[in-house]
């Protein structure tokens, strides 16, 4: 399934493997309900890691920050650990990511 | 009058005398600013104008982007519908930048606010961030009380808020600062 607008882009048609690209700022958590939900559908069928790739995410507002928590807490519940692709040359995401990697200790976060 | 709640930055107001290199206030009517992707597109412009001459201009950028929309955000989002515009300043000192948001809010709005700011006083910011996220995990709440946080621990910045009565709205005033050294 992809999910497009003309801000960012949501991939996730491998099942243990998704692509967030662009540029994330909706106006609440729920708002990005729908659009995560497909990763979280993905996310109750496994046991193995999932991988979430957000190092082309150049913005996410802080509603998107929570969005983002709730996606750990789902994948805590079905005890599916989260793999974390991140980009260090992004502001947002150095140290915010790290602090979300705070939540769960199966919740590991890569740098590139 | 009734005295001005003023917290962080505000309890410190030395700066105020200094002279600006750069600074520009923007008045945003709310009736513009409701189609919400212009807060993105705002903060991109203001903060793309201001980081042209840094040594990493792109990143700066994005940088100050990030903490200009959660100000604009929250100005818009938490404004009276009795008000009719936001307004957003940009100050450039020597070493320092400064972001700032004026709106008007409804009694209850800024009461929210004032024990927001109770939180932010009594609290290990970290924890309270945690905290935040996993409370906000258990209920569909919308006003999830990050945006802040991650600004002040995230990004390192210095936080003021000031809120003043006026007539049957309050004033608020959120100011942000960064050093200049750190970009
Ligand atoms: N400009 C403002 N005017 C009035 N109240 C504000 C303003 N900015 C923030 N607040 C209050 O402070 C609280 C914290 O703001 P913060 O941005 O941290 O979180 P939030 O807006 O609730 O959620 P989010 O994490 O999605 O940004 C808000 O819930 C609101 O009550
Ligand atoms: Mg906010």
């Amino acid at each position: 399934m992809i999910i497009k607008t003309d801000d960012y882009r949501i991939e996730c048609i491998d099942p243990t493997r998704a692509v967030i690209i662009g540029s994330l700022r909706l106006p609440t958590p729920s708002a990005y309900e729908p659009h995560f939900k497909p990763i979280k559908e993905k996310i109750e069928k496994l046991r193995d890691p999932y991988t979430i790739n957000i190092t082309k995410v150049s913005f996410l507002n802080s509603s998107g920050i929570t969005a983002f928590a709730r996606l750990i807490f789902f994948a805590k519940e079905h005890n599916v650990p989260i793999i974390i692709e991140a980009s260090e040359t992004i502001p947002w995401q150095e140290k915010t990511i790290t602090s979300l990697g705070k939540l769960w200790s199966k919740v590991s976060i890569q740098f590139s | 009058m009734q005295k001005a709640l003023k917290y962080g930055l505000y309890n410190q107001e030395t700066r105020e005398k200094e002279d600006p290199e750069l600074s520009f206030s923007f008045k945003l009517p709310l009736a513009i600013m409701n189609k919400w992707d212009r807060c993105g597109l705002t903060s991109n412009f203001l903060a793309n104008y201001q980081s042209a001459t840094f040594p990493q201009p792109e990143k700066t950028s994005s940088l100050l982007s990030t903490i200009i929309n959660e100000l604009i955000e929250n100005a818009i989002k938490y404004s009276s519908s009795a008000d009719k515009q936001i307004t957003v300043i940009i100050k450039h000192f020597q070493n320092t930048i400064q972001i700032k948001t004026i709106n008007f809010a409804e009694e209850e709005t800024t009461q929210k606010l004032k024990t927001y700011i109770l939180k932010l006083s009594e609290n290990s910011h970290e924890n309270l961030f945690l905290s935040q996220l996993e409370e906000n995990s258990q209920r569909e709440d919308n006003h999830s009380g990050i945006g802040l946080l991650t600004l002040i621990n995230d990004h390192n910045l210095k936080l003021g808020i000031r809120i003043q009565k006026e007539d049957a709205l309050y004033e608020i005033h959120v100011k942000a600062e960064l050093e200049t050294n750190d970009l």
